[in-house]
Formats: structure tokens, C-alpha cells, sequence
């Protein structure tokens, strides 16, 4: 056991480094460095080598690299050219909004797809399967950010119970998630259709196997066996599809706070991108491959929780 | 479990149902991006300020747009551009994919770790994500949003292919063929990849239509084609600043695309029942 646990830990740590070499060396070794870009063509050269000077782009490049990564733990990543504040505490601000806002999501697509994938497994071929099908197959094709701005104009310009975007901060928590729950369900309904597909085959795979027939043997009722055998044993595949999904969610949390003008991380990304702001811009763009990294890392962890035979196996 | 192996299979909509929807989904879109080379109903590109934001059917099928412009003849030219950035980043996603992954199922061992430690650290990139590195780079364009599609579905078809090779390296025929002296490489080009195609044919199909989806995303957001060439998300993006009066302008190039990926999903899936009946109806 603690070999598998050190093994996955150690491939993490791995990725994670990687990663981070990607990042850089697309960021800082490529030609047209960040004072260039951040000055843009009409620069002098002077000014753009006062401006790396203050960036540290004059010191070679493992020096920044460590410089960069080391400031991962100890929360400094450098100041922002153009917002003038520190990166770190800046995404640490940005992420209020974005961290509640992806837990939304993910809860309510949670809590929509997996109920709707066992009931169409449990009424296979019949009417709640081909409805529950039907919603699955059309919501895995319409894009997250087209449901906000749908959303939008039935509840915010029709019906105008929500405001059409914006976040008024945490100080009233009612009001903060009211801002969000909107684009939460935006996020969430793509989501919900995947896993609600998802869940069905599960459930109908382990559907055939033996310990379901000793249970039915045993006289358990349906939704026992249901809820207590066949969904425990389609946990695996759930898991797994929630964390390969974990990037579409990011990349739509990057679209839906665009549309809803929410102030999170997918937001700073994209402002950055156009305040040219490369320091910013690897900073978040590590952030969210590793955020992708650590979910995949846990989820391979919870097998290990979820499967009792892949402990005992290795 | 009424759910477990019942004695007569019914088919609501005959069998092929995915199927044939599907492919005629898709066959009307690749028509009408076709038409749209050599004809639309209007030219896409055409201001006509006295026509500015007309409600369907009052001018053209789906409206017009803040400058006049005829909002169906839009769709049919952006359908174009964005099938065409889906195409060509997928193929990058197959030729790199299928190339590493066939290496990896023929080479094990540390070759195979290595490849797919790659998979691993550029699956971590979403499409997004590197989209705006790209563009902090190098600007938007069509080639930023291919490259990014293109890049994260490399991984996807490394493990595919590793899987799906993987299998055929199980057969009998290959520890045939290794007995005859045929090398790796020799027998992933003879026996591999003939019998990977189709399985590798269906998941492309799957990944155009997520392609479609994406580069949706990223024309909304700027990162794909320049002005003025026609993009749904684009259409999207301007839409939102004329939702209250022109809510058409939203709801048309919604539909396109959401039509279009259901199209290649459906085709894709219907393949996959066709060519793999033991997962019919459960997938």
C-alpha cells in the first residue's frame, strides 16, 4: 500500500514538474520576451532593457525558473506589469470567485447526472432511458457559454430575477451566490449530460454480474440493489470521467465568467492576455494545469478507496 | 433489474437510428458549408445598414445582424471556417497521436513511460489555456486555435491507439509475425494499424465534433479567426451586446454549433454501435 501511494505521489511531483518546464520555456525562452511583448513594437531598446531589468529577465534562465517555481510555495510570483499588484495575491482574489463557482458546478451536475444515468439504467429501453438519453446527447453538445447567454435572456432581460452579470462580493453571501448561480448552472448542465451518459453504462455494465443476481436471488428490493450494489460498483468509471471532464470545466469557467463579466481566475487570464501581461498569463496557465494535475492525482488516489481489490493487487 | 439482459432487444427507432441521423446531420452541414464557397443567400460580408437587426424571415431565414448582414449566410461561410479548424486540428491530434501511441504499445518498457508521462503533462493544458499562451505569443488566429485543439487531442489518441494497439499485439497473428522476423516497426504499419483504424476513425469523429465545440469557445472569446471572416462564436460574442433587442443574433449561431456536434456525436456513436454490437444501446 504505501508503495502505491508513494509511486503515484512520485509521478505526480513529475507531471507537475514537467509542466511547469513547459510553462516556462514557452513563456520566458521563446523570442519576443515579456518587456518586448509588454512594450509592444515601437519600444526603444532601452526601455525594454530597463523594463527586463525590473522583470529579472537579465539573469539567465534556471535562475528565473527557480526564482518562478520557488515562489509557488512562498506565494510570490512576481508583480503584475499591469495591474501593479502581485500575482500571487492576485489569484488568491480571483479565486474566490472562481473556486465557489466551479464547486457549484460540479455539485450540480452531481446531483443531475448521476440520479438521471441510474434511473435510465434501471428503465432500460423505456421511456425515462430515451428521455434521460435524449437530454444527455443534446446537452453534451451545446456549449456551456451558449447556455449562459440563454440564461441571460430568459432570467435576466425576460424575466430579470437575476442581474445579467457582475459579483458583488462575499460581505453578503446570499447575494454572492445568487451571482453565481446562474453560471453555475451553465457550467453544470454540458457536465451533468456526460456524467448522466456515463453513469447509465456504468450501472448497465456491472448490471450483468454475478453479485447483482445474488442480490436479486436474495430478495433485496430494486433501489437497494440499485443504489447499494450496481451505483457502488459503477463508482469507478464516475470518477474517473469527473476528472478527465475537469478540464472542460476550466475551459468553461474561462468562458462563463466572460459572458457574466464574474471577476475569477478565467477572466484574469483572458484580461491579461490583453494587457499583454506574459508574467500573469504563466502564472495562471501553471495554475490550472496543475489544478488538472492534483485532480487526476487525487481521483487516481480514490480508487485505491473506492476498489478494494487494486490495494490488495500490486 | 428490469436493466439486465432481457430476452427480446427492442429498438425504439430501428437500429442504426444514431446512425443515420447522425450522418445526415452532418452530411447537411458539410453541404451547406460547401454551398456557402460558391453561393449564399446573401453575400456574408455585405453591410446594409437599412437592414440592420431584422428579425427572422423579416429579411433572410435567420435575421440580420447589427450591420445588416444576412445572419444565415453567416452560419453557412462560419459552418466552413469552423469544420475546416476542427479537420485540420484533429488530423495533428491523429498523425501525432496514433504515431506515439502505436510506438508505445510496440516498444514498452521506458519508451512507453516516457510517451505517456508526454500524455500526461499536455493533458494538464486545456484547449483554453494554451490557446492564450499561443496567443500571448505569437497573436490570434486560425492557426492559434488549430494548434491548441490540435495539441490536447494528442494525448487523447496516444492512449487510444495505446489501448486499442495494445489488443491487436495480444493476437496470435503478431507473435506470428514476430516469429517471422518482421520487426516493431514493420508490424505496426502491417498488422497494427490496419486493425486500429476504425476504432481510431470513430473516436476522431467524436473529437471533430468537440473541436467544433471548442473552437466555439475560442472564436467567443477572440483567439480564433480575425474579423471579418464569419465564426459562430464570434456571432455569439457580439450577439451578447444585442441581447435585448436582437435576440436572434444569439440563438441561430447556438443552435449551429449545438447541431452540428450533436451531428458528429451521433455518427460517431452510431458507428461504434455498428462496428461494436456488444455495447449497442448502452453507451
Amino acid at each position: 500500500m504505501p508503495g502505491i501511494l508513494l509511486r503515484r505521489l512520485g509521478s505526480f511531483v513529475l507531471t507537475l514538474f514537467f509542466a511547469s518546464l513547459l510553462v516556462f520555456a514557452s513563456m520566458d525562452l521563446l523570442p519576443g520576451n515579456a518587456a518586448a511583448i509588454l512594450l509592444g513594437t515601437a519600444a526603444r531598446e532601452d526601455t525594454i532593457a530597463a523594463l527586463e531589468q525590473q522583470l529579472g529577465l537579465d539573469q539567465p534562465a534556471y535562475i528565473r525558473y527557480l526564482t518562478w517555481i520557488g515562489g509557488a510555495f512562498t506565494g510570490d510570483l512576481g508583480k503584475s506589469a499591469s495591474y501593479g499588484v502581485s500575482v500571487g495575491g492576485l489569484i488568491a482574489e480571483r479565486l474566490a470567485v472562481t473556486m465557489p463557482l466551479a464547486i457549484m458546478a460540479l455539485i450540480i451536475a452531481v446531483a443531475i447526472g448521476v440520479p438521471m444515468g441510474v434511473m435510465a439504467a434501471a428503465r432500460w429501453r423505456q421511456a425515462p432511458d430515451r428521455l434521460a438519453s435524449g437530454f444527455a446527447q443534446i446537452g453534451i453538445a451545446v456549449p456551456d457559454f451558449w447556455f449562459g447567454l440563454l440564461f441571460i435572456l430568459i432570467f435576466s432581460t425576460t424575466l430579470q430575477w437575476f442581474s445579467a452579470g457582475g459579483f458583488p462580493g462575499w460581505s453578503d453571501p446570499a447575494a454572492g451566490l445568487k451571482a453565481l448561480l446562474l453560471p453555475a448552472l451553465a457550467l453544470a448542465l454540458p457536465q451533468a449530460a456526460i456524467l448522466t451518459r456515463i453513469t447509465r453504462s456504468a450501472v448497465l455494465d456491472v448490471s450483468g454480474e454475478d453479485f447483482i443476481r445474488t442480490a436479486q436471488a436474495k430478495g433485496l428490493t430494486e433501489s437497494r440493489i440499485l443504489w447499494r450494489h450496481a451505483v457502488r460498483n459503477a463508482l469507478v468509471p464516475i470518477v474517473t470521467i469527473i476528472g478527465l471532464q475537469f478540464s472542460f470545466l476550466i475551459a468553461g469557467a474561462v468562458l462563463v465568467e466572460n459572458v457574466f463579466n464574474l471577476p475569477g481566475i478565467g477572466r484574469l487570464a483572458y484580461q491579461s492576455l490583453s494587457q499583454r501581461d506574459l508574467v500573469v498569463i504563466r502564472s495562471v496557465a501553471m495554475f490550472f494545469a496543475g489544478l488538472v494535475i492534483l485532480v487526476n492525482f487525487l481521483i487516481d488516489l480514490s480508487y485505491l478507496w473506492l476498489d478494494p481489490r487494486l490495494r490488495a493487487r500490486r | 433489474m428490469t436493466a439486465a439482459a432481457p430476452d427480446r432487444i427492442r429498438y425504439g427507432f430501428g437500429p442504426h437510428f444514431r446512425l443515420y441521423l447522425g450522418a445526415a446531420i452532418t452530411a447537411c452541414v458539410i453541404g451547406l458549408a460547401l454551398l456557402s464557397l460558391v453561393w449564399t443567400p446573401a453575400p456574408p460580408a455585405k453591410m446594409r445598414i437599412a437592414l440592420k437587426l431584422k428579425a427572422p424571415l423579416e429579411a433572410g431565414l435567420a435575421g440580420t445582424d447589427q450591420f445588416g448582414r444576412d445572419i444565415f449566410s453567416l452560419l453557412m461561410a462560419g459552418a466552413w471556417n469552423s469544420l475546416s479548424i476542427a479537420v485540420v486540428a484533429i488530423v495533428i491530434g491523429v498523425v501525432a497521436g496514433v504515431a506515439l501511441g502505436t510506438a508505445a504499445a510496440a516498444r514498452r518498457g521506458l519508451v512507453e513511460e516516457i510517451i505517456m508521462r508526454f500524455a500526461d503533462v499536455i493533458f494538464a493544458f486545456p484547449a483554453i489555456v494554451s490557446a492564450i499562451m499561443i496567443a500571448a505569443l505569437m497573436g490570434s488566429g486560425a492557426s492559434t486555435a488549430i494548434l491548441a485543439i490540435g495539441l490536447f487531442n494528442i494525448p487523447v489518441f496516444i492512449r487510444v491507439s495505446r489501448a486499442l494497439a495494445q489488443r491487436v499485439w495480444a493476437n496470435d497473428f503478431c507473435l506470428a509475425a514476430q516469429a517471422a522476423g518482421k520487426g516493431a516497426f514493420r508490424i505496426t504499419t502491417d498488422h497494427v494499424l490496419p486493425n486500429i483504424a476504425g476504432g481510431v476513425a470513430i473516436q476522431a469523429t467524436v473529437q471533430v465534433g468537440l473541436a467544433i465545440l471548442v473552437e466555439a469557445g475560442l472564436s467567443f472569446l477572440g483567439l480564433s479567426l480575425a474579423p471579418p471572416a464569419p465564426s459562430w462564436g464570434r456571432m455569439l460574442s457580439d450577439a451578447q451586446t444585442f441581447l435585448s433587442q436582437a435576440p436572434w443574433m444569439a440563438i441561430a449561431p447556438g443552435v449551429a454549433v449545438a447541431v452540428t456536434v450533436l451531428g458528429f456525436n451521433l455518427l460517431g456513436d452510431g458507428l461504434r454501435d455498428k462496428f461494436d454490437p456488444r455495447t449497442a444501446g448502452r453507451v
